[in-house]
């Protein structure tokens, strides 16, 4: 199934400005913010719970403008965060912007500049147990710095596997990221990262988030997102039919 | 008062007020228009809308006509400041009176009367639902500007179809899960009421039942019923989609307390259009206002008594907001009748 194009989620024009896709997104979490009054009884608490992830990855999409305009590139399917560089180099980078000539005419060939402690301050992290709402101030315009990763050894995963948190810290680790690295990247809390990799399903919220927040996580790590998030469901659903 | 007859007789019900209203000549020739006060929940200021805004029209030089329909807790004689009418609501629909006209009874308020629903208690009467019909034919010919309709609390029959009559139904709530709860119940029973009166011109009674009953698996909402006819019968959902738009839904958030509460309409609106399908025009908030219980304890209407308090300015702006047709000239001129 298609991913939800995030214009009709947010219900904008196209060409909608970077006021009015925040507009947008501050009247629709007026009623679907969890102090809201508005949809009691309206949806039950799951979907409710999708309705809000959904906002929340259209909003993180159209409020940046690299990742919008690979949105609108790609037309139909949500851009990964990471993508991979050319043959020949081991690193990912986040890069969507477009390339940037270089003496050599080739667009990576240079080396991603180095963070900045500054641009990590400017994508701060949400506040733990909130959801991210990346307001105007704190969801920064992406600079020219980003957070480089290496190339992955990634796991197979079958119909049947099941994928746990201590395998997701192992990938973050030799990927050489750090929690907080995710949780910039991502939006998510450290709190809900850190019971993800402590398969701490007690301390997670309903499936729907938990499926949307492991997906990011493994977005973030070039992963693919659905079969991530389906083999930890897995393994959370198999926790907790079992009576935790 | 409980109407008997059956779930069919609806059909016929709106119908004959369908035909009623193309005939809604109000005085003066123009046209009368009938503003519905609902909620699903009582107790949260339905009869103390109804009454202002009846207040507010008729000093602005309409004739108007409240109708106490909230039998069993009739309240808008209270509201108003009088006895409890001898003459009231289920004396005509008794029969013990001819014309409804007989059981209209002037108010303090210049332009404002009352038919009132006083002494009647659910049960009183059991009236076939020809009676129904003919209370709402009368209703629609009454010689006034205005008719103003307060609903009791429920989905029951009864009150969907007064609200289903109206030119404005009015939807009052106040910022409690429970009042929220209750008008989405409402607007969910008003809209299915008015999907099978829209059968009988369509044809459509089996995919409408096929879609009633596949409620909870996965069809939720209006909107997703809607959705489902139209992936039937693509014609019929783009009828429906258009009968929608005169659904006559329309909100008040009562006794809101601080600027978030006073938002809470618009989200109420919005997730209506969004998550049900159904437009909602939102009317406005009235605030938590002191003047409104003491007024309440004098029997007198606060637009009346406190016509400076910030809820009769509320309860004005929201009158503004129904966007009633402006009286003719000669609407205007004509001699009040109280």
């Amino acid at each position: 199934m298609a991913d939800p194009d995030p214009y009709d989620i947010l219900e904008v024009n196209a060409n909608a400005t970077f006021e009015e896709i925040a507009d947008a997104y501050d009247r629709i979490m007026a009623y679907l913010g969890a102090d809201s009054l508005a949809m009691y009884s309206m949806l039950d608490d799951v979907d409710l719970g999708a309705q809000r992830v959904s906002v929340e990855d259209a909003y993180r999409v159209l409020s940046d403008p690299d990742r919008r305009s690979a949105y609108d590139r790609h037309r139909g399917g949500y851009p990964d965060l990471l993508v991979p560089r050319s043959a020949g180099n081991s690193t990912l980078t986040t890069d969507f912007g477009s390339p940037t000539p270089t003496s050599t005419g080739h667009p990576r060939s240079q080396s991603p500049a180095a963070p900045s402690p500054e641009s990590h301050a400017i994508l701060a992290a949400p506040s733990e147990g909130q959801s991210a709402r990346p307001g105007r101030g704190g969801l920064a315009r992406p600079t020219s710095a980003r957070r480089v990763f290496p190339t992955l050894d990634l796991p197979h995963l079958g119909d049947e596997s099941e994928l746990g948190g201590a395998d997701l810290r192992r990938l973050r680790e030799s990927a050489e990221a750090s929690i907080e690295d995710i949780a910039v990247i991502t939006k998510i809390g450290k709190r809900y990262l850190r019971a993800i990799e402590g398969n701490d399903f007690d301390s997670l919220p309903a499936p729907v988030y938990v499926r949307g927040f492991v997906g990011e996580y493994a977005r973030a790590l070039g992963l693919d997102a659905d079969s991530v998030a389906t083999c930890y469901l897995r393994l959370c659903r198999r926790y907790r039919e079992g009576g935790g | 008062m409980n109407f008997a007859g059956s779930e069919d007789s609806t059909e016929h019900l709106v119908a004959a007020a369908a035909e009623s209203a193309l005939a809604r000549g109000g005085a003066d020739g123009g046209r009368r228009e009938i503003i519905a006060v609902g909620g699903g929940k009582g107790g949260i200021g339905k009869s103390l809308v109804a009454a202002n805004i009846g207040v507010h029209l008729a000093q602005s030089g309409r004739r108007v006509v409240l109708v106490d329909a909230d039998l069993g807790g009739a309240n808008l004689h209270t509201c108003l400041g009088i006895q409890p009418p001898r003459q009231t609501l289920s004396d005509f629909v008794d029969r013990k009176v001819s014309s409804l006209s007989e059981v209209v009874c002037p108010t303090p308020v210049k332009g404002l009367s009352l038919i009132s629903g006083a002494l009647d208690f659910l049960g009183a009467a059991n009236p076939k639902y020809t009676q129904k019909l003919r209370l709402l034919r009368e209703i629609s010919r009454l010689d006034v500007h205005n008719v103003i309709i307060d609903l009791g609390g429920g989905t029951g029959f009864n009150i969907l179809d007064f609200f289903l009559i109206a030119d404005h139904g009015i939807l009052t709530v106040v910022p409690e899960p429970t009042s929220i709860e209750n008008a989405y119940r409402f607007i969910k029973a008003a809209y299915y009421r008015r999907l099978k009166t829209l059968d009988l011109s369509l044809n459509l009674r089996p995919l409408v039942d096929e879609a009633l009953a596949d409620k909870g698996r996965g069809l939720k909402t209006p909107a997703d019923l809607i959705a489902h006819i139209e992936s039937k019968n693509p014609d019929a959902g783009r009828t429906l989609r258009q009968q929608l738009d005169g659904f006559p839904l329309q909100l008040v958030v009562n006794q809101t307390r601080g600027a978030q509460e006073d938002k809470l309409g618009i989200a109420i609106s919005d997730a209506c259009r969004k998550y049900f399908g159904i437009p909602m025009r939102f009317l406005g908030s009235i605030p938590y206002d002191d003047a409104v219980w003491r007024c309440v304890r004098r029997r007198v209407p606060v637009l009346s008594a406190q016509p400076n308090s910030p809820a009769a300015g509320a309860i004005r702006a929201i009158t503004r907001n129904l966007g009633l047709h402006s009286l003719t000239a000669a609407e205007s001129q004509s001699p009040d009748k109280t």
